[in-house]
């Protein structure tokens, strides 16, 4: 079976991240270790989906690159707003003993997610500029 | 923006795929040409028309009230 070059990269891939993550494991690096599994099964997973897929399919082209420029740059500006919002709550709340560390997690899941719903929403919307 | 490209497509007897290999894009980005919901570079555009062997003013058609 001829698989197209970018399937097998991406095999080549998802098997060194499960080979990684296992051995930060073993390491005791749990959570590291974790998330580099699960991504790598999923990556791993999701290669079965696009392999039947053809490139006019996948592609990585200008629109795809537009949005993810748009996406990007909504989701940089919502975490800078909730960067600052976290700032004012610990400057004037109660909350003024709050850690970098307690909180990066709600920035950085943010950004994320908000880059990902909003590359969702432009794929499916389209943007005219 | 509107766009003949369907037209062109049609008279070609041409796929949303088939052009999009063509022109080095994926299907979705014709589909979204074709309904307007997206704006082409000027390379992609010069492409499309190449291969109808048209001008790129027969193929887009700007709207100077357009967003």
């Amino acid at each position: 079976m001829k698989m197209r070059k970018d399937v097998v990269t991406r095999f080549f891939i998802s098997a060194f991240m499960i080979i990684t993550g296992t051995a930060l494991w073993i390491l005791k690096l749990y959570a590291l270790g974790g998330g580099i599994i699960l991504a790598g099964v999923v990556l791993f997973l999701s290669n079965f989906y696009y392999a039947k897929k053809p490139e006019t399919e996948i592609l990585y082209d200008e629109m795809m690159r537009r949005i993810d420029e748009k996406a990007g740059y909504h989701a940089f500006w919502i975490t800078i707003i909730i960067l600052t919002i976290l700032f004012w709550i610990c400057k004037y709340s109660s909350y003024k003993n709050v850690r970098f560390t307690d909180v990066y997690s709600i920035v950085l899941f943010t950004g994320l997610y908000a880059w990902i719903i909003l590359r969702f929403y432009y794929s499916k919307k389209g943007i005219l500029e | 923006m509107k766009t003949r490209i369907k037209e062109f497509r049609a008279k070609y007897n041409m796929t949303q795929e088939e052009l999009a290999k063509k022109v080095g894009v994926r299907r979705e980005t014709i589909v979204f040409l074709e309904k307007g919901k997206y704006n082409p570079s000027l390379k992609l555009a010069y492409k499309i028309a190449k291969v109808f062997n048209v001008r790129i003013e027969d193929l887009f058609i700007f709207d100077e009230n357009d967003p």
